[in-house]
């Protein structure tokens, strides 16, 4: 299928759709020929790939796009071998080193050491270095990450990396300091609005300005998603009408069914029927910190104003040690339980209240 | 080169004292040199190294201890370390003396005698099983003196000594599995010179080479093709659970025919009746002897769980004359107590209390540090097996709380590894020390029903490569990261998707709601 997300992807530099300054910079920074190595940073659907992609394609060229998937195989200390994928083109390899788990360690150093050690073929045309994508930085291991900053000074003559990662507080800051930080925020409601009616149009369809905002509301900021939610309206029902109730997906109104068991009875035995629906979302591959920050949002939505406080307070506490952490899932119970002992507690005060 | 004096004659009037003294000296260093030289030569040309065949018996003597050779020896060594050896001393010297509970006894003596009459229903492997220090090896071979059969017992050689080998004029080495194999063809085919008035004898087994521990295929070979040919009985005594599973599993205790009798833990009063009686005989002979009273007495088997042999140790041990009184908690930490996963996590969280003096001081029954240091286990598959469970056995959400910050803190620890002088074995210790410590204090009113233990749900839904691995299969047009597919892509799947995607994700990726 050939989704709009793609289909319309500004497939240059000159042709994003916002934050063109940001875009000037990067062009310049390329047409000087070479660069340091790159961060890119900024929350899901904001634009890093498109950016990167179109950095890549202003640096060789449209070779760039012609892509192909490759399985490479490494091997683990204790000789267990696992597989990664990777999407790679002539002049760069694209790899999700933390798909590897606990052996991304040995991902980072040894992709980089077979991609860094051959030099560019024709070196007269094109650059002179090779460029390395990993993507998902932030979820690397510590280990990992050591690893990628001293690979990364030692084969600055052959290859340059970029890096993409949501937020840069889980990057280490030795690898912050070697490459150049890039921000590329989410886009403003407006942007999106008129990214989706620059799309209809393209597509020769009308669509009515309510539409758009409702769908730039219920996006979360997130691009991707609220193209593929406008295309998923318009399968749905065309000619729009305004009133359409907008796809939502369905692990977040999973989510919220969750917030709204957690709301009805908080005893021991409904938390254990919350775990078993938090494991629920864990298997269909939601990240935790997704789950987290939905789980809070609908719960904060429900709660008095004075409890709203304590709330946020609570969740940033167990939010930090999740991510000091490994096992997510603690973490998050550890939250709900809080969170059910505050409320029960306030609930009973204002009963009491009253009579 | 001449290094020598030139010989010359001494004149027999200068021969005096000094002269025959110096003589005298140097034919004692020839003779000491001649010794040296013929005991070098002896040393290489040695009838097993000579040997270009193997001899099989060659081996045999030093391993086979024949049960009335030991008997001798005792004795020496009684007399050379006086009060240490309590366990050989008083190794019992009649089937009546043993402490091992009478049915057991009969069994093992039936088995024996049926070897002797010609019964069609004989078997002739016995497997002794049973805890260490129950008396086993010892009641094994004091029934089978009195049945009259003489012990052969296989011990796994120490050290390999090469093998010379004339034809090649080499060493060579026999790895242990053909030593064993050897042991049991030549111990089995061929009476023993000194068994002629005895009844038969029979092959004891104890300790089983450990390459049949990784193989045990191997050792399932060996003895099918002993069982055709031969009678010999053999006893096997093992204590081990798992060598027990995997050496002798159901199948193959049928298709041997062995006959397997489990010894329990000997029990509290005989062990006991085994204690005084050592301590009264002791006294006799030694009048400084610290006498240990009746509860120190239980304590010494509170703590070693009904094994004799350590029992009788630490028996030796509180009986030696010193003046300071044992505490209790140098000997308590004798023995740890073997407890399995699932027992230690009961204790963690159904914990029990004692209640000191008022409600607030109390201790509990079952100390947590010994808790931490007994799992057997990555403390991760501790704290995870910790957080499945303890859930269902706690009453009210306050404590709850308490208990789920505990887990929480706990994962933290345990993945800060970069602290300086702290080694992780260290930190993984402390920081499960937190959660079982945390759990046992935030657990005020456990919840008193049964419930089973599981396993964490944690590990098998942490699987993210496998899932991205299916995701990336189904969705192979999209140039998106897995991540961004499950979270972005799959929910609109059923409006764009193809039909096959939509199948799929409605297989694995809907959710049910209610």
């Amino acid at each position: 299928m050939s989704l709009w997300a793609d289909k319309y992807r500004p497939n240059s530099l000159q042709k994003v759709d916002y934050f063109q300054e940001q875009a000037q910079h990067l062009t310049n920074l390329v047409n000087q020929g070479d660069f340091p190595h790159l961060l890119f940073y900024g929350p899901n659907g904001a634009g890093k790939k498109t950016r990167i992609l179109a950095l890549l394609r202003q640096l060789y060229g449209p070779g760039v796009e012609r892509l192909r998937t490759e399985h490479m195989n490494f091997m683990t200390p204790s000789n267990k071998k696992f597989e990664i994928m990777t999407v790679a083109s002539n002049y760069h390899i694209e790899v999700n080193a933390s798909d590897a788990g606990m052996y991304d360690r040995i991902v980072v150093m040894e992709l980089i050491k077979t991609v860094a050690q051959t030099h560019q073929l024709d070196s007269t045309k094109q650059r002179h270095f090779k460029v390395i994508l990993l993507t998902e930085v932030d979820r690397l291991t510590k280990e990992a990450q050591q690893a990628l900053r001293r690979t990364m000074e030692k084969y600055m003559a052959t290859c340059r990396i970029i890096l993409c990662a949501n937020s840069i507080g889980q990057v280490i800051p030795a690898i912050r300091s070697r490459c150049l930080a890039v921000r590329v925020p989410a886009p403003t409601h407006e942007d999106i609005c008129k990214i989706l009616k620059t799309i209809c149009k393209k597509e020769g369809l009308t669509l009515p300005d309510e539409l758009a905002l409702i769908i730039s509301q219920s996006c979360e900021r997130n691009l991707r998603r609220a193209i593929l939610m406008l295309e998923a309206s318009k399968v749905k029902q065309y000619p729009f009408d305004v009133k359409q109730s907008v796809v939502v997906p369905d692990w977040q109104l999973y989510i919220g069914d969750t917030a709204k068991q957690i709301l009805s009875q908080q005893t021991p035995g409904k938390l254990l029927e919350v775990r078993s629906m938090l494991y629920e979302l864990i298997v269909h591959g939601i990240p935790t910190n997704v789950i987290f920050k939905f789980l809070l949002k609908e719960l904060v939505k429900n709660c008095d104003i004075s409890l709203k406080h304590d709330i946020v307070e609570i969740a940033s506490f167990y939010e930090h040690s999740l991510l000091k952490g490994n096992k997510t899932m603690f973490h998050l119970e550890a939250f709900v339980a809080k969170f059910m002992l505050l409320y029960s507690k306030f609930m009973e005060e204002s009963l009491n209240g009253i009579f | 080169m001449q290094l020598r004096r030139l010989k010359t004659d001494t004149p027999r009037e200068k021969k005096d004292a000094k002269y025959y003294e110096k003589r005298k000296r140097n034919n004692m260093a020839a003779k000491k040199s001649r010794e040296a030289k013929r005991r070098r030569d002896n040393e290489i040309m040695s009838p097993e190294k000579k040997a270009w065949i193997k001899p099989s018996f060659e081996d045999i003597p030093p391993t086979i201890k024949s049960s009335k050779h030991t008997s001798r020896k005792r004795p020496l060594t009684q007399s050379e370390n006086k009060n240490s050896d309590w366990c050989n001393i008083y190794t019992p010297q009649s089937v009546a003396k043993l402490a091992v509970h009478n049915g057991k006894i009969k069994e093992v003596k039936h088995w024996f005698e049926n070897l002797n009459n010609n019964s069609l229903v004989k078997s002739k492997f016995l497997l002794v099983t049973g805890p260490t220090g129950c008396a086993k090896a010892t009641a094994v071979k004091l029934i089978a003196k009195e049945c009259g059969f003489i012990c052969l017992e296989w011990v796994t050689p120490m050290t390999i000594e090469p093998i010379y080998d004339q034809c090649t004029n080499s060493y060579c080495y026999q790895n242990v599995q053909d030593k064993f194999q050897d042991f049991i063809w030549g111990a089995t085919r061929y009476r023993s010179l000194k068994c002629g008035v005895s009844n038969g004898q029979f092959l004891l087994i104890k300790d089983i080479p450990n390459v049949f521990l990784d193989k045990p295929d191997e050792f399932h070979d060996i003895m099918m093709r002993f069982n055709t040919p031969s009678q010999f009985p053999i006893v096997f005594i093992i204590n081990n659970e798992k060598i027990i599973r995997d050496l002798f599993s159901t199948e193959i205790l049928e298709r041997l025919k062995v006959q397997q009798i489990k010894f329990n833990p000997i029990t509290r009063k005989s062990v006991l009746a085994v204690l005084e009686k050592i301590v009264k005989s002791e006294q006799q002979k030694n009048k400084l002897l610290r006498i240990p009273n009746s509860s120190e007495l239980n304590v010494i088997y509170d703590e070693t769980n009904g094994d004799l042999r350590a029992s009788i140790i630490s028996l030796s041990f509180s009986c030696m004359n010193i003046q300071n009184k044992i505490s209790k908690k140098c000997s308590t930490g004798s023995i740890d107590e073997s407890l399995d996963l699932f027992h230690s996590i009961g204790r963690v969280i159904y914990p029990k209390r004692e209640i000191l003096n008022s409600p607030l001081q109390f201790k509990f029954t079952h100390n947590p540090d010994n808790l931490v240091e007994n799992f057997a286990m990555q403390p991760t598959t501790v704290l995870g097996f910790l957080q499945e469970n303890y859930l269902s056995r706690f009453s009210s959400l306050t404590d709850i709380c308490k208990g789920a910050d505990a887990i929480s803190a706990a994962d933290v620890m345990l993945n800060s590894n970069f602290m300086f002088g702290v080694s992780i074995y260290d930190i993984s210790l402390s920081s499960l020390s937190v959660a079982v410590r945390g759990l046992m204090l935030a657990n005020e009113k456990p919840v008193k029903a049964f419930r089973s233990i599981v396993k964490p749900k944690h590990f098998q839904y942490t699987n993210d490569i496998q899932m991205y691995k299916d995701v990336k299969v189904w969705f192979d047009d999209v140039r998106e990261s897995p991540k961004d597919i499950l979270l972005d892509i799959i929910p609109f799947v059923n409006e764009l998707g193809t039909d096959r995607q939509k199948n799929v994700a409605k297989e694995l990726w809907r959710f049910k709601r209610k």
